[in-house]
């Protein structure tokens, strides 16, 4: 059975990272022996000053980096191993536009999930352009002609189509004014509310501190658990 | 002083400026805000010389610019770093507006050194730009654009992705530059992190200007689509 359809009947999630070390150039560690472990439900807040490995933690947790030691599981096992693992994550880059690839801004929130192979494309396009708040008048304007804000809640709606288990969201309050991270920390409610789990790096902590059930503060690539920020 | 008149900009669907009137004086430190989509990042664009002038017009000193005055007045900012960073190194990234500038090369590494002192980046001055974090990156991104000492420094949301720290850094460096005479301009959604430096603030909705005044009398004003 594919690890999605696994995780889905099974109701459990569960993302470990063990031992985890990261480095860019084989030389400068940039991550030492990172400890996580991510469950279905989970809020994860990751803190830390600029150059702290946050971002580098993240493409870890997405997969798209590999650590230099220890691993990362999922249920288990080796993400590596799970051709599926990807239609499993959600992740938002720092910058929105750095995602992007389509012409339209319907092509661009179904694009996972035609490229994962899913159906109801239409039915998913919509769905997430509801949740961020997208009007359906924009679905034929250029990602790139939409202001900061827009492409930020655009780059959250592409990937909250396929459906993912975790959402992976680095400085996501970025470019948002003031009702727009309200109407985004609304969403991330409800995301924790149907038993997803979400990983989160930010600086605008007030939106935050009260959702996230683990806050873990990074400090020159080590990682450490706290009460509170 | 830069005096923007009547200036409108419509992209394929949406118009995103309607006739916005506004003036920066020389040595201005202002705030431009607004909700999103307010057309805040248009007007900078155009200002930098980015995007052309479709209707209206922009002065200096009562002289009309065209879009390549704009670009030789204005420095420009990107909200991404990564969009204006071109070096292999720090020090050629700074380096290469003076460069291409024809700035002689003693004295170019006489401004880089200075600049990087002064953005505390000379540690980095051998690393990749790509290997920065997004922090150090937005840092960068203005102190490549600040050594070409343009006459307005526009910036897109400068501080968005720094720490505390970064911020403070950032907002020092501005501040000096500002002293030295160079006239800043920040779109921003976050007003409380320049409250300190900035003077002005004007407020954009769906592209039209409707507020300009002092930031105190911004903050006691009804506005409330921005963190005060």
């Amino acid at each position: 059975m594919m690890l999605k359809n696994e995780v889905k009947k099974m109701g459990i999630f569960q993302l470990e990272l063990q031992d985890v070390s990261f480095s860019y150039d084989n030389s400068k560690l940039i991550l030492h022996e990172i400890n996580m472990v991510i469950e279905s439900q989970d809020f994860v807040l990751i803190t830390g000053q600029n150059g702290a490995g946050k971002s580098t933690l993240l493409r870890l947790i997405s997969g798209i980096l590999k650590p230099k030691s220890g691993t990362v599981k999922i249920n288990g096992r080796s993400i590596y191993r799970q051709k599926d693992y990807f239609k499993m994550i959600g992740f938002v880059m720092q910058y929105a536009e750095d995602s992007f690839c389509c012409d339209t801004v319907f092509d661009e929130i179904a694009f996972a999930s035609r490229n994962f192979g899913l159906d109801r494309i239409e039915e998913r396009v919509q769905n997430a352009a509801r949740i961020m708040g997208i009007d359906q008048e924009a679905f034929s304007k250029s990602p790139y002609d939409l202001s900061n804000g827009e492409m930020r809640r655009l780059a959250i709606a592409s990937v909250i189509a396929h459906d993912p288990f975790l959402l992976v969201l680095d400085e996501p309050f970025v470019g948002l004014d003031k009702a727009g991270k309200q109407f985004l920390r609304k969403v991330l409610e409800n995301w924790k509310k149907n038993n997803r789990a979400t990983v989160v790096v930010s600086h605008q902590l007030k939106y935050l501190t009260d959702l996230a059930n683990k806050i873990f503060n990074l400090q020159s690539g080590r990682l450490s658990k706290v009460d509170s920020v | 002083m830069l005096q923007v008149v009547n200036l409108s900009f419509q992209y394929k669907i949406d118009k995103a400026l309607d006739r916005v009137n506004l003036v920066v004086h020389d040595g201005d430190f202002l705030l431009l805000t607004g909700a999103n989509g307010s057309g805040k990042t248009t007007l900078l664009k155009i200002l930098a010389g980015l995007l052309p002038v479709q209707s209206g017009e922009i002065l200096f000193d009562g002289k009309v610019l065209s879009q390549n005055d704009l670009r030789m007045l204005c420095g420009y900012v990107f909200h991404n770093p990564v969009n204006q960073i071109i070096g292999s190194t720090l020090e050629e990234d700074v380096a290469f507006g003076l460069e291409n500038m024809g700035v002689p090369r003693s004295k170019m590494h006489e401004q880089v050194t200075e600049i990087l002192e002064i953005f505390q980046l000379s540690q980095l001055k051998n690393e990749d730009p790509m290997s920065l974090s997004a922090g150090q990156a937005q840092k960068l991104a203005i102190a490549s654009v600040a050594v070409l000492k343009p006459k307005y420094l526009l910036l897109d949301e400068p501080t968005s992705m720094l720490d505390d720290l970064g911020c403070h850094q950032v907002n020092q460096v501005l501040k000096a530059l500002n002293q030295m005479g160079m006239s800043i301009v920040i779109s921003t959604h976050e007003i409380y992190q320049f409250t300190d430096l900035a003077r002005r603030v004007i407020h954009l909705c769906r592209g039209t200007v409707d507020f300009d005044g002092s930031i105190d009398e911004f903050i006691s004003s009804p506005i409330d689509d921005v963190e005060k």
